[in-house]
């Protein structure tokens, strides 16, 4: 039966009173991410009126000490300088349990601090179990809450009990089944939250709103109008103190799995049923998932390019290869650069190349996606201006800068009929006159809502590891496709832009 | 912030007084003069105006662009005009401005007053007209409505409900902010009955009885017109005793009464109760305001939660509606069909 109450209103503000149980207190995502996106949510008043939040760690801390090191934290990573008067009211709000993860007994008292909570406070909260630990820890985690009564029934309860689980989901299709179905065994689908932060960039929701709410471009977003589209993730940083966990990832693994295939999922869904239902966006964005072609493992090496980067210079400064990294093995062949054409084969992009590239030590951070129309169909413009047409793109920034631009050809001033091209411009900060909050925010405050739009879901993580596993196959096989090397401080290997000239494409060069 | 002071000049001079304060500025200061949105506000006189600041503020700095301030003079053809602007640094290279003209007039220099809108106002943007005061002359309303995309006001205030009805109906688009203020009863509504527990319930509601401190105010009716047409029983009423008996398309009954306290002035919304029969007696889902909104279920099962308030002065209303948005959707229809609640209650 549905909620009659929710047709035509907007979506709920302020979350229903909620506890969000963070697991992995101590460790880099609760201290540079989740506290001070959750601290920016208290200073823009959207946090519930029966809020607190539980750090839980195996480390002995008492609450003081949890909160001193996080105002350390909020102070040194929030997009806001801290607010004294708005700290203290949130930090009374943070309270910290040592829990061994691994220990059933442990959670029962977590269940006693809970419950004492909930009467001190005189809430009845909701429980946001958030699962920012190693990928290891998340089925047992979930077993054990649900040991010590700790998870509701959907239809059987007035309180809610979700569970947020960060990427990476599985290693592979065969460990993201293995952990769905773990995970199931305690919690309903409905109550697992699977995040992927780049789902809650302003930018990325944007695509949603820029392809369905103006007329002028869905006509257009086909394979009559589009050429290609490709999708850059670059980074100008290296592994850093991530070198041990990356060096057994990769990046494919890393980024291109999870955050360029859900924003590569966004830009050729078909329109879905509902934006307000979470499950229709969700279905539409499986679909797209299912139709992309799988290669063949002979296509692997004309479809893929894998590389590593060597010494280099970043903005002037000298940088090490991958290989002399810390923490990386000496014979390494983790790449730490990827390159895929992609085809979807359905009715609206058959034809159309996906160009994916994602990569560490390039020259800049930038996250773009850029597509490339087709060009008009006859030059009206005589002679050699013919050569000086460029055809039409449409680049959608997700950072540093979140923006979208346009660039079209115009006259110049001037007694001559020439062509030049210009870049028709909207970025977030002189448009709206504000600075858009953090993903972590957005996904937080969409987790204590219960709104599952922004996470993805059992059958998309599967269908991104079922997509990919052609490419690991091949890479892991005894003949594997060559690992190309470059420059840190270049823009990939040259087997990179041949990728694309084979198909007369080139990157576009940020 | 950088700004001009509100300076004098002939309607002719508007253009050129505002270019040249934005000539004057560095090029490398970054002056963007925002082109988001063409706004009116409209007062009932220039001392009505004066005590606007704040509203005037909160419109143009959460939707910067170009703000006409209208006000009426008594009497008379003369117009007065001046111009301002406000740049509000974005970050250290770039101030966003919004620019201001406060044109005042006689209701029967209004064609005067609104050709100045149009030769400045922003092309290709939408206009939006901010009813600043109820005590206007609808033909002088309706005048300015003629030349924006959307209405916004604040109908919390209003003593006529009949009058607001009737406004809204001649309405291209309205934003009430009476609306938005009723959000925090609306959500929690629909919060509870998120759970699947008590959805199943619904279709044995018996009663619904908002309380009023006062005389009820439109919000109350409000309300309860959304109430009601939310579960489906908007169309027949009959009066019975205190409460009016509402039927269904399947023959199904709900009791509606709205009480009051014997204060004559209008008041203000305090509770609302849902009664579901819970075994041999009557169990509810109760909101209630107090210094928070406290919601509580007995339905055999307890469980409560409190939420606390929004701002509900006007100011406070306009801030989150521009910087979060409310959906209007089921206005109109509460709005109406509250008006005929209360009618059937008189």
């Amino acid at each position: 039966m549905e909620n009659s109450f929710a047709e035509g209103e907007s979506r709920i503000l302020r979350p229903p009173s909620t506890a969000v149980v963070i697991f992995g207190a101590t460790g880099d995502l609760t201290h540079r991410k989740l506290i001070p996106a959750l601290y920016n949510l208290a200073c823009d008043d959207y946090l519930p009126t029966g809020f607190c939040v539980i750090g839980v760690a195996r480390s002995p801390f008492t609450d003081n000490d949890f909160r001193q090191k996080l105002y350390t934290s909020v102070s040194q990573f929030s997009r806001r300088s801290i607010d004294k008067e708005i700290w203290e009211k949130f930090s009374q709000s943070i309270y910290y349990q040592s829990v061994d993860a691994t220990k059933p007994e442990s959670f029962k008292a977590l269940r006693d601090r809970l419950e004492s909570l909930g009467k001190e406070r005189g809430h009845n909260f909701n429980y946001l179990y958030y699962l920012a630990t190693s990928p290891d820890f998340f089925a047992p985690i979930a077993k054990n809450l649900r040991s010590a009564g700790l998870v509701e029934e959907p239809k059987e309860s007035l309180r809610t009990t979700n569970l947020v689980v960060e990427k990476p989901f599985g290693h592979d299709l065969a460990s993201a089944r293995e952990l769905n179905k773990e995970l199931r065994e305690s919690f309903a689908e409905s109550q697992i939250y699977r995040i992927d932060h780049y789902l809650g960039k302003e930018t990325v929701q944007n695509i949603l709103v820029f392809r369905f709410a103006n007329g002028i471009f869905e006509p257009l977003w086909n394979r009559h109008y589009i050429d290609n589209i490709q999708i850059s993730v670059c980074e100008n940083i290296g592994v850093g103190s991530r070198a041990g966990y990356f060096d057994h990832t990769g990046i494919l693994r890393d980024i291109v799995q999870n955050h360029v295939l859900q924003v590569l999922s966004l830009l050729c869904i078909e329109p879905p049923q509902s934006l307000a239902d979470a499950n229709s966006i969700r279905d539409e964005k499986v679909k797209v998932l299912r139709a992309i072609r799988r290669m063949e493992p002979g296509e692997i090496a004309q479809h893929s390019i894998r590389a590593q980067y060597t010494q280099g210079f970043i903005e002037g400064e000298s940088v090490s290869g991958y290989l002399e990294e810390k923490d990386v093995a000496p014979k390494s062949s983790t790449e730490t650069f990827v390159a895929l054409m992609l085809e979807i084969d359905n009715w609206r992009w058959a034809g159309v190349p996906i160009y994916l590239r994602a990569g560490k030590r390039l020259p800049r951070r930038i996250s773009e996606i850029t597509v490339n129309f087709k060009g008009p169909p006859a030059a009206l413009f005589a002679g050699r201006l013919i050569n000086e047409l460029e055809d039409n793109v449409l680049s959608i920034q997700i950072q540093p800068n979140e923006g979208i631009s346009l660039k079209i050809s115009s006259k110049p001033p001037g007694p001559r009929m020439r062509v030049r091209p210009v870049v028709m411009d909207f970025n977030y900060g002189s448009s709206f006159g504000m600075v858009s909050s953090d993903a972590y925010e957005r996904l937080l405050l969409d987790a204590m809502r219960g709104d599952p739009t922004l996470f993805t879901r059992d059958d998309e993580i599967e269908q991104a590891w079922d997509l990919l596993a052609p490419v690991f196959a091949s890479w892991t096989s005894p003949n594997p496709p060559p690992l190309h090397t470059y420059e840190a401080g270049t823009w990939g290997p040259s087997a990179a832009a041949d990728l694309l000239s084979s198909h007369r494409h080139r990157w576009t060069r940020f | 912030m950088v700004q001009l002071a509100y300076t004098p000049c002939a309607p002719k001079d508007i253009g050129r007084t505002l270019n040249t304060f934005f000539a004057e500025r560095t090029p490398e200061g970054g002056f963007n003069r925002a082109t988001s949105m063409s706004q009116i506000l409209l007062a009932r006189d220039k001392q009505s105006l004066s005590a606007k600041g704040d509203l005037v503020q909160t419109l143009s700095e959460v939707r910067p662009g170009k703000f006409f301030e209208l006000y009426f003079l008594p009497e008379g053809t003369a117009l007065e005009t001046s111009v301002a602007a406000h740049c509000v640094a974005l970050d250290k290279k770039l101030h966003m401005c919004t620019e201001f003209i406060r044109i005042g007039g006689s209701p029967a220099m209004l064609p005067a007053m609104l050709s100045i809108v149009r030769a400045h106002g922003l092309t290709g943007v939408r206009s939006e007209l901010f009813l600043g005061d109820w005590d206007l002359d609808r033909r002088m309303v309706l005048g300015v409505v003629g030349a924006v995309d959307q209405v916004m006001f604040d109908s919390t205030e209003a003593k006529d409900f009949g009058e607001v009805v009737g406004l809204v109906r001649e309405l291209p688009s309205a934003i009430d902010l009476l609306w938005a203020g009723l959000a925090i009863w609306r959500e929690q509504v629909r919060s509870i009955f998120e759970r699947e527990i008590l959805r199943a319930m619904l279709p044995n509601l018996s009663g619904i009885t908002i309380d009023c401190q006062g005389r009820a105010p439109i919000g109350a009716w409000c309300l309860a017109g959304w109430l009601l047409t939310k579960l489906g029983f908007a169309g027949r009423f009959v009066k019975s005793g205190d409460e009016l008996v509402c039927e269904n398309i399947k023959g199904q009954k709900l009791r509606l009464a709205v009480r009051e306290t014997k204060e004559k002035d209008t008041g203000s919304l305090t509770a609302l109760s849902m009664e579901f029969p819970a075994g041999k007696r009557l169990g509810h889902v109760r909101f209630e305001k107090r210094e928070e909104l406290w919601v509580s279920v007995d339905v055999g099962t307890g469980y409560s939660y409190r939420r606390r308030l929004e701002d509900e002065t006007t100011i406070g209303k306009l801030k989150k509606y521009l910087l979060i948005g409310e959906s209007m959707t089921n206005y109109v229809r509460s709005l109406t069909l509250g008006h005929e609640l209360k009618r059937a209650f008189a």
